[in-house]
């Protein structure tokens, strides 16, 4: 072989190392670049394996929660579809849970809702589930052996993508409806076991009083006037408690009928008359307007009476309280019997808790001004029952107005 | 019709001697006493009274149930009834009217105003 072979091999050879080297150099690079993505791949997958653990666990934990809830609590898909029920659920109704889950929960509804709504059940309990969203419903449950149970129930919704599922939980409340009908009873007995002597008491005075036996001697006529009068605020105090006691379970009914609004004012006058009298307070009436408000006659009456006493009781003697209407206020369409008195008036950071239950103000006041502290709270449900309003106009150290709205009857037409 | 005579049926003495001494002395009318619905119920059918004030709550047969068996019988089912009650609950109220009762008088009643309420009730008045 000559020079310029070895020459040339010599090149190659060369040129071959060069190439190998500069392939080894890439190669290597790449090698490195692919173990750091392995080890990224790694971590990324050890985060989502913690991730998953997490979510495992959460999981866990919402299952315990769900499987130990006292509530039932059952899962359904918008058709309604029972997709899981949780062991206190299958508890409260009786059933298995295989006899439940992939049932729709129209079949288990109570025999009441069945009859009522028929074939349009499906459709019916669809938008009720929807109305219940976000709410705690009373609503009737049915067990297995077909008795149903008082139940309240509180539904909210999930959405996934174009899934929805809904989350009803129920609790079974009969034992919180058997304390109310007891204490329901018990209230009941209580009015009549108080109101029976009473009756007896009042009763007895009124005759001798009223001259119903013939004539008594004036000490003894006094006498009996006092044990009456006395009579009579002890069966307040017993009307009051009770009307509180309704209020308190939503069950003060009102009727409402047309009522003339001055023979309202009239027998309000008549029946506060004996009590101003004995604190020397003077009470005067405008002409009211011979118009027609919706009410009920009792209660409308009994709001007016006790914005009378109030009024009467916080006046100084010789003062005169007074009681007018207007029609002008609130777009004509209610009347405002307005109650105006010259006392003390009602100490300013005292006026938000004045129609709250139990609220005689100024304590230092209440040996002076006797009363319960309910009857405003009382008037101010029987008004707002009446779809009416009532408030007060206060001038502290020269009197308050106090008023309530009720409905002119061109509003009803009744 | 003028009222003439009136059964008063109450198990509280006190109260029937308070209602009876209202109705006959301001009323000016013939009082009846009934201490129980049995005993209502046999004076009502042998008496004939023009109307019958009745308690609610009383012990065995309650002022209803003495109103039922009244309206059972041919002899007593015409006369008119009226509660007594010291329960003051609307939906018990119209409840006792829905049995057939003509009114309900609330307990404590005014003795001096008694006989002008039951007239008022009935109808009629007292010539």
């Amino acid at each position: 072989m000559n020079e310029s072979a070895y020459i040339a091999a010599g090149a190659i050879i060369v040129i071959a190392a060069i190439v190998l080297w500069v392939q080894f150099r890439k190669t290597r690079r790449e090698v490195v670049a692919a173990r750091e993505e392995i080890g990224e791949l790694r971590g990324a997958l050890a985060q989502h394996e913690q991730a998953l653990r997490e979510i495992e666990d959460k999981a866990r934990e919402l299952r315990a929660v769900i499987d130990t809830a006292t509530d039932g609590i059952i899962c359904v898909d918008d058709q309604g579809t029972i997709e899981s029920v949780n062991p206190a659920a299958l508890n409260l109704l009786g059933y298995e849970r295989d006899e439940l889950v992939g049932k729709n929960i129209v079949e288990f509804l109570p025999e009441q809702y069945r009859t009522r709504f028929g074939a349009a059940l499906t459709h019916y309990f669809r938008s009720a589930m929807k109305g219940m969203i976000g709410r705690v419903v009373e609503a009737a449950g049915q067990k297995r052996d077909g008795s149903e149970f008082p139940m309240e129930v509180a539904v909210s919704r999930l959405t996934f993508g174009d899934r929805t599922l809904y989350t009803a939980i129920i609790r079974d409340i009969s034992d919180r409806r058997q304390v109310e009908r007891r204490v329901s009873e018990f209230y009941s007995t209580i009015s009549h076991e108080l109101r029976s002597p009473l009756s007896s008491i009042r009763g007895s005075l009124g005759l001798i009083e009223g001259g119903a036996i013939g004539d008594v001697p004036s000490d003894i006529q006094e006498l009996v006037h006092i044990a009456k009068r006395n009579c009579d605020r002890l069966i307040r105090l017993i009307n009051d408690i009770l009307d509180a006691k309704k209020i308190e379970a939503g069950k003060l009914q009102v009727k409402k009928l047309p009522l003339n609004a001055d023979e309202l004012v009239k027998s309000a006058l008549e029946v506060m008359q004996s009590l101003a009298d004995e604190a020397r307070v003077r009470l005067h009436a405008d002409d009211v307007p011979r118009m027609e408000v919706v009410g009920d006659p009792d209660r409308v009456v009994q709001v007016l009476t006790n914005l009378l006493s109030n009024a009467i009781k916080h006046s100084p003697e010789g003062e005169v309280v007074e009681v007018f209407t207007d029609v002008a206020l609130n777009g004509e369409s209610y009347l405002r019997f307005c109650v105006r008195d010259r006392g003390p008036g009602i100490p300013s950071d005292q006026l938000d808790m004045l129609f709250s239950e139990f609220q005689q103000l100024d304590s230092s006041d209440s040996r002076k001004v006797s009363g319960t502290g309910l009857g405003l709270a009382i008037s101010k449900s029987i008004v707002e029952q009446l779809d009416g309003q009532i408030g007060v106009e206060n001038s502290p150290g020269s009197g308050a107005t106090f008023w309530f709205e009720l409905p002119l009857n061109k509003m009803y037409g009744l | 019709m003028p009222i003439q005579k009136v059964l008063l049926v109450d198990d509280d003495q006190d109260l029937r001697r308070i209602g009876q001494l209202s109705l006959r002395n301001v009323g000016r009318w013939q009082v009846l006493l009934a201490t129980c619905g049995a005993e209502a119920i046999v004076l009502a059918r042998v008496e004939q009274p023009d109307v019958i004030l009745l308690d609610v709550m009383m012990p065995e047969m309650d002022g209803p149930a003495t109103l039922v068996r009244l309206r059972a019988e041919q002899e007593t089912s015409r006369i008119p009834v009226i509660f007594l009650t010291a329960k003051i609950q609307l939906h018990e109220v119209n409840d006792y009217i829905k049995l057939g009762a003509i009114g309900v008088i609330i307990k404590p009643f005014d003795p001096m105003t008694l006989p002008f309420d039951v007239e008022r009730m009935i109808g009629g008045g007292n010539e």
